[in-house]
Order: C-alpha cells, then structure tokens, then sequence
C-alpha cells in the first residue's frame, strides 16, 4: 500500500456521492473483508482505523512559534493569594478604572498579577512595570535590557521606550527631551505621541522650543498636546477672538465689605447654541489667556472662579488640568469641598497634575469633602495605594455611610445588593495600609457583614499580602 | 444565629430526607471534613465518580452541595449539619479552599432562612430510628430472580435489535452517500438515536446524537473524517458486542454503564492505589438534556504516566454544578477502574489528602505511542489521554499546533487558549489524542499550571 492517502482520498469520494468503495481500497483490504456479510461496512470500520492510527495531520508551514512572555521587573502574586485576586478582579469587571487601580495597588506591594489570572489591557494607566507584556502582546518581541540610548532607539518597544524615557525624564529632563529631539519624529503617529507625553512631568521653559516644533507636527494630537503645554508656560494657544469671544461669556465683580473679593461668574446664556459655543471654546481657550482677558492673574481667576452649572465647572476643570500652571492646579484643588461643583470626583483631572506629596497633603481635605462616596477619592490617592492608615478614614463620612449600610435591616430580613456599599469597601481595600485592612474589615464584621462576604475579599487580600521586600 | 438540631429539621424539606441525611453522617463517609471562621464543608462519597462537595454557613445557615439533588437542602447538606451540631471536633481547622469561595463569591445572601421553614412532620429522632427488618422471603428472592433473568434476556434480544436497525441504517447512509449526510446530520442522526434508545442502547445512541455537534465544530475535510472515524468505530462496537455479548466494556458501549457499587463490589475491576493529580476538567451539555461532567485524573511521581476519568451526568435543569476538584489538586486515592481492555473510566474507591505535592511523571516513550497502544486494545476508543513532553503552541493558517521542543512532532490543537500562552513553554502537558487533533488538559509551565478549557 504504497500510497495510503490517495487510496483513503479515492473512497471517501465513493462514499460522499455515495455507493460502495470496494473498487478503491487496496487488495489485502478487499481480502479482509472477502465473506463478509456487509462488506461495506467493514470497509468502512478498516477505513476508520486507517485513518485514525496510520495518518497523523501536518500543518502546511511550520507553526510560527512567538517568543517568551517576558518576565517582569516584580515578582508574581504568591499563590496563596492568587485566587483571592481573581475573585476580586472578576467582581471589578465593570469598570476597568478599577482594574489599573487594583494592578497599581498591588504593585505598591511589589507584586504583579499572574498573567494566566489577568493579562492587562494598554488603558494608559497600567503600571510601568507591565510595559514589556504591553509590548509583547502588541507585537511578541521584547525590548532590550539596556539603557535607551539614540543608538538603541530603534530597537526599543513603544511601551518600554516610554517607561525608560520617563524614568530618565524624571532624573534628567533635558536628556530625554534631547533623545525625543533626535528620533521622535521617525515614529509612527500613535508612538510618537506615546514618547513625547513624558514632557508633561518635569516640564520647564527649556522646553518651549522643541514644543513649538511640535505644534507643527503632522498628527493634529501631537499639536494639541504640544500647544497645552505651551500653554501651562504662559504661551498663548489660541486666537485673540477666540479668547474675547470666551470671555464676554463671563462677568467679573467685587464680593465683601472689606477685602472686596474678585468674583467670576458665568453671564446667562439665552440659547443653546450659546451653551454649545460656550463649550467649544472652553475646550480652545487656555487659563493663562482667559485669566489675562479676564484682568486678572491665572490663579487669582481659579480662587475668583464662581457659578453654579455643573457642566461648566467641568470644562473649567479640565481646562486648568490641561492648561494651567502647576499653582493653578493646586489651588483649584484645594477648593474642593461637598458641593457638587467642587467635589472629589468632579476635580478628579486635576489629581494627575499634582506632585504625590501635594497630593497627600490635600487628602484630609478630598476625604473629607468625600460626603457619600469614596470612589472619586483613588484618583487622589495614586501612588499612595495600600499606604494610608485606617485612622485617615474611619473618621470621614463617608466611612459612616458605609457602616450604616453594612448594618442588617432591622426586621432581620435579608437586605439587596448594595453597589455603593461594594464600591466604598473596594475602595477602602485600594487606599488602606496592611494593618488598616485587617481593622477594618473586623469592623465592617461587627458591623454586621459575613466575613466571607466577597465584597470584603480585597480588603482580606490587603491585609494578608506582605510587601516583596519583606518575604523571607 | 447559631445552628441547632430544631433549625436543621425545620431546613430539610421532609422526614425522607432527614432520614437519608441519617445514613451520612459517619464520619467515614467524609474523607474531608474541616471549618473555618464561620463556614463549615465537606466532601462526600455519594453515587457518583466524583465526590460531592458540601459546604454551610454557621451563621445565616445558608448550604450550597454540588450533588444534583432536586430537594434544598440536600441529605449531604444536612447530614453535614447534623454531624457538626451533634460534635465539632472531627471538624479540622481550615483555609477555606477555592470552591468555597467559589460559592462565596455568587451566593445570595441569607439563603438558609429564606427557605420555608417549619418542624411540622419532621423529627431528627424519628430518622434515626432504624427500619425494622424484614424476614427474608425464599419464594420472593426467586420470583425476583427469574424476573431478573426475564428481563435481562428481553434487553438481549432488544439490544441485538437495536444493533441490526443500527447496521441497516449505515448502509443506507453508504448507499446514498456522506454528502447527503453531511447536509442532514441532526434529522438522520436524531431518528436513529430514537429507535436506538427504544432498543435500550442508550449509549450508542447518545454516541449518534452527539455526531451532529461534534462535525459542526470541525471544517472542510476533517468533518468527513470525523465521519468516518466514528461511524466506522459504531460498526467495530456492535460487531465486537454481538460476538461477545456479556462483556462488561462492550455492554457499557452499546447500552449502559454499571452502577458504582457494582464496580466496587467487581473482583475483576482493576485497582490502582497512587497520588493523583487533576489534570483536567471537561463539562459539556448533551442533545438528551443531560450535562456530562468529566474529571481527568493522572498518577504523579516517578513511574509512567496512568490515567483515570472520573464521570457524571446530571440533568442540564439543576444549572450550572461547581466543579468537584480544582485543577492542580492532588490527592492519595485507590480508583476502582470499569473492567476495560484499557482502563479509564474510574471511580474513587478511597481517597485521602496527601500533604507533599509530587511532580509530573517525565513521558518516557514518543507521546502516541500510548495511543497506538491502546487503540491495538481498544479500537472503539475515541480519544486517548497522553502525557506529551516539552514543546509550544503556534499558529499555522488558521489552526493552533502543538509543536514538540526538538521540533519531530505537530499535532493539531482543538482548543482555543488566551494568546499569550503562546508565549510560554508548556514543559510537560496533558491532553486526549482522538488521531486528528488534541485537545489539551492542561499544561506546566514556568509560568506555573495553564488549565485549558476543553
């Protein structure tokens, strides 16, 4: 039987138009089944066995085997608290906001994730130290273990390249802005405005110049990017009647019998496209040239800053988290307070812009300004996951809140999912040091909770999971 | 609100079950039983390959048992209940293992009180009372054993039946050819499943109805094959089983399979006493309404590799069953086999945990030699399990390959793993060969367990 598949392949197309196959198959099978009462089928079960023992299939080129997943700088989770971490990521499958900030907290302890419980998508806010999985998922290469260098620029990948240039921004602005002066502009769009996002940290006067090239880049992001920053140096970004248009939207006057305070109100609108255009151009604006327009001073116009529509106070926000000075920033954040308009979560673009130390000291005043809900509190906290004593919150109303509702109903019957009360426990479990964890989740206990209740699973996991550093 | 013997009777749903939850709790019936904070489990040998697994809230009393058990609680949830309000002590300490907080994590609250409640007709002293015992009847026993022997010459004949109708239909599927067939699979399939499951062959019906799903998940040429493997396995089955019509394996083939107790009580069911670790897990829904739950078992440490399939069925209705180990698990245990040429399917005969986890045994021949070996044996076997040596998974055109680390083997993988376990090495792995692709159990990576779904 010299050639077994061309003889398989000739009865099979017997047998799909259907008949016998008798004709094809080889002699010593003709022989087998000589006498037999249904010679068909028992050529059929020899055909099956054929197949099944003597052919194996081949792939028609050899199968492209992708490189290792690279390991990372941390290790991986233990594995007695791998399954721990799993059942909270499942329950954070709603928000991926909560994801990036999980992956962060644990990184705080000096973990990351096993990539068989979660492989990280590229949101942006991912640790640094996931980059090189960012990077072999997008393209299954890895980049080199050296310093980036114009030399080896080349070879670096997106991710990777970014974290090294941030590292060296941090220790030496101008080098990395001399590296992204030399090669950026050989990068594809999407990576070049990935590279030059490091000159948002550390940025300074010396680089106004390379901005202004950048304001003429040929991806209409990059420009945008370029000009904010521009803008945070006091450049103006936008059209002289742009600004005037903008600032005739708003009124400016003089509030108190003494100190006569600068005020900055809103002026009404009459229509909505009015509204609209409003907005438009407080997306265009920047705070330097609005304050300027205005008469006064970019942060005087952040402390001046009044009105009560909520849509407004955002682009407001926003325009000082994108435009503003460092000050500014600062100053607007620590306006915040209970109202709706200044609240933890609706100031939450400013966390980005302020130094961690700034952030911590104005904890006290995000968390008490945090009434119902401590979600809008992690942006404040980055970079301080994991850390914070039970003491800062337990105090706070919103650590009340959550202990009413953990209580059992009064009739004894059972009480329906609370979101708020799931959130504000998974918050708590993000923001509290090891110690604070353990407390707490003893007081939400007594409180009234099962302590197998899932929705205190991270703040088990917090109190059980020793920093790295710290393992025997 | 703590736990007592009154709350336990007004739980269980009637006398009968209180009464079969008597039967449970010894403690020998409960390889495992330990506590923790307030929770409380167990695991229990009932009428299934797998154990079930049984857990209960100390303080809201709410239970979860993977039994399929229609009657909330279960006699296991209750005996657990009883066992541990009647004495504590056998009660070890615990972590809480990963299937309980499985259950945790999608438990609704207070499931214990939710369920009426009420002592009316229900007494824990009453179902412990023994039955009174009936003096034997000679004249019933043998009425009761002609009757036997009636039936089993009826399901005889029924059977022959059922593998003529089977044969005919083949050869009309022949004469009028596979691609026809192909086109009216479910319709073709579904009748003969029918009058086999009149003929009381359950089990190659199932075969028959299940053939339609299984082309439909495969493309161009490999559906015929597929085809034609099985068909021609079905025709090798029924031949084999009129030649010898009283073997155990061939009559497990057509019809059904033994009961646990008969496997146990069976002097020529093999045995094997090892440390086994769980190498994989496979459910899947059948046409007949029923879920088919397989729990794949292989012996670990130094000698070569031996395999056991530990399998259930429930009805799809009880909705989805936790899983009765976890991958990666391992356990001391004697497993009873089904009598087969090539033992696989099992029973756990005893079972014991074991504190020292052991490696994976090192494949010490080609990896399908096992299959060609048990195929000589065995040539109605579908698939295969194999323990395969180092290699990695990479695509070529649209089909995932296992590719052996010295390069000599490709086998096609019908699973449809994350991406980036492509990016690993799979140091050792463990999969079922049916002789056109693998499907792959699980694999040891540096990386630690990767577990595949089937």
């Amino acid at each position: 039987m010299a050639d077994l598949p061309s003889t398989l392949a000739q009865m099979k197309g017997r047998w799909m138009i259907g008949g016998s196959a008798a004709e094809a198959a080889p002699a010593p099978w003709k022989m087998a089944v000589a006498g037999d009462d249904a010679p068909d089928l028992a050529m059929l079960t020899i055909a099956a066995q054929a197949m099944q023992v003597a052919l194996r299939p081949t792939p028609g080129s050899h199968p492209d085997l992708l490189p290792s997943l690279p390991h990372l700088a941390l290790p991986v989770l233990p594995d007695a608290h791998r399954a721990a971490f799993r059942r909270v990521i499942d329950g954070t499958r709603m928000h991926e906001g909560f994801r990036d900030a999980l992956l962060q907290f644990i990184a705080g302890r000096g973990y990351v994730v096993h990539p068989l419980d979660h492989m990280p998508r590229d949101s942006g806010k991912v640790p640094e130290v996931y980059a090189p999985w960012l990077d072999w998922k997008k393209s299954n290469t890895a980049s080199p273990e050296t310093t980036l260098t114009d030399d080896n620029w080349a070879h670096w990948r997106p991710a990777d390249r970014a974290v090294a240039l941030a590292r060296i921004r941090r220790s030496d602005p101008s080098a990395a802005r001399r590296l992204l002066e030399t090669n950026a502009s050989d990068l594809p769009a999407e990576a070049r405005f990935r590279a030059v996002q490091v000159l948002a940290e550390g940025l300074s006067p010396d680089d106004a110049d390379y901005l202004d090239t950048l304001t003429k880049d040929r991806s209409s992001k990059i420009q945008v990017f370029a000009t904010q920053l521009l803008s945070r140096l006091g450049a103006p970004i936008e059209s002289a009647e742009a600004t005037a248009e903008l600032s005739d939207f708003f009124a400016t006057g003089k509030q108190g019998l003494l100190k006569r305070r600068v005020t900055v109100t809103p002026t009404k609108i009459k229509t909505d496209a009015q509204r609209r255009r409003r907005h438009v151009l407080m997306g265009q604006v920047s705070l330097t040239s609005l304050s300027q327009a205005l008469g006064l001073r970019a942060e005087d116009l952040v402390v001046a800053w009044g009105g009560s529509d909520p849509a407004l106070t955002q682009d407001f926000v926003e325009m000082v988290a994108l435009t503003g000075n460092d000050a500014a920033c600062g100053l607007l954040a620590k306006r915040c307070d209970r109202s709706d308009m200044l609240s933890p979560t609706r100031l939450a673009p400013l966390a980005a812009r302020l130094a961690a130390t700034d952030r911590k000291t104005l904890l006290p005043t995000i968390l008490k300004a945090a009434e119902t809900s401590l979600t809008g509190v992690q942006a404040w906290a980055q970079g301080m996951l994991g850390t914070l004593p039970a003491k800062v919150l337990t105090g706070t109303d919103a650590f009340k809140d959550l202990q009413t509702r953990a209580a059992p109903s009064k009739d004894g019957t059972a009480k329906p999912a609370d979101p708020i009360l799931d959130a504000g426990l998974f918050t708590l479990g993000l923001l509290l040091d090891r110690d604070g964890a353990e407390a707490v989740r003893t007081t939400f206990v007594r409180a009234g909770m099962s302590p197998a209740d899932p929705a205190l699973t991270l703040l088990a996991l917090n109190a059980a999971l020793t920093p790295s550093g710290d393992r025997p | 609100m703590s736990l007592t013997a009154e709350k336990i009777t007004a739980l269980a749903p009637d006398q009968a079950s209180l009464k079969a939850a008597n039967k449970l709790t010894s403690a020998s019936k409960w390889p495992v039983l330990a506590k923790g904070e307030t929770l409380v489990w167990g695991e229990c040998q009932g009428s299934g390959a797998n154990p079930y697994r049984t857990v209960f809230d100390r303080e809201d009393h709410g239970y979860k048992c993977t039994c399929p058990s229609r009657k909330f609680p279960c006699k296991h949830a209750l005996a657990l209940m009883w066992m541990y309000v009647e004495d504590p002590g056998p009660f070890a300490d615990g972590a809480v293992p990963d299937w309980v907080t499985d259950w945790l994590s999608r438990r609704r609250p207070s499931q214990g009180d939710a369920a009426p409640q009420t002592t009316a007709g229900k007494s824990l002293a009453a179902a412990r009372r023994a039955d009174p015992e009936t003096p034997p009847d000679p004249e019933a026993e043998a009425r009761k054993e002609a009757a036997a022997a009636k039936r089993a010459a009826a399901t005889q004949a029924s059977l022959d039946g059922a593998i003529g109708d089977v044969d005919a239909w083949m050869q009309d599927q022949l004469r009028t050819g596979f691609g026809t067939f192909l086109a009216e699979a479910p319709e073709r399939c579904r009748t003969i499943a029918a009058r086999l499951v009149d003929g009381k062959a359950q089990a190659l019906a199932s075969r028959l109805d299940e053939l339609p799903a299984t082309l439909l998940t495969l493309k161009g040429e490999a559906r015929l094959d597929a085809l034609i493997q099985e068909l021609g396995q079905i025709v090798l089955i029924g031949r084999a089983w009129r030649s010898n019509p009283t073997d155990p394996e061939l009559h497990r083939l057509v019809a059904t399979a033994e009961t646990r107790e008969s496997v146990l009580q069976n002097p020529e069911a093999p045995r094997h006493r090892a440390v086994w670790d769980v190498v994989g897990e496979q459910v899947s829904t059948r046409r007949d309404g029923l879920v088919s739950q397989a729990t794949w078992l292989m012996t670990v440490g130094d000698s070569a590799p031996r395999f056991a399939q530990l399998l259930d069925f429930f009805p799809a209705s009880l909705g989805k069953q936790s899983s009765p180990f976890i991958v990666g698990e391992q356990f001391e245990a004697e497993v009873a086999y089904y009598p087969a040429r090539v033992p696989i399917r099992a029973i756990l005969a005893e079972r014991k945990s074991t504190d020292r986890r052991q490696g994976w045994p090192t494949p010490d021949a080609p990896p399908l030699t096992a299959y060609i070996s048990a195929l000589e044996q065995a040539p109605w076997l579908s698939s295969v399990p194999v323990l395969l040596p180092k290699g990695r998974l990479g695509p070529s055109g649209d089909t995932l390959w296992w590719v052996a680390q010295d390069g000599d083997l490709c086998l096609p993988v019908s699973n449809d793993p994350p991406d980036h376990v492509a990016g690993m090495t799979l140091d050792a792995a463990v999969g079922l060969w049916s002789g056109r692709e693998m499907t792959l159990l699980s694999a040891q990576t540096g990386w630690g367990r990767v577990t595949f779904d089937g």
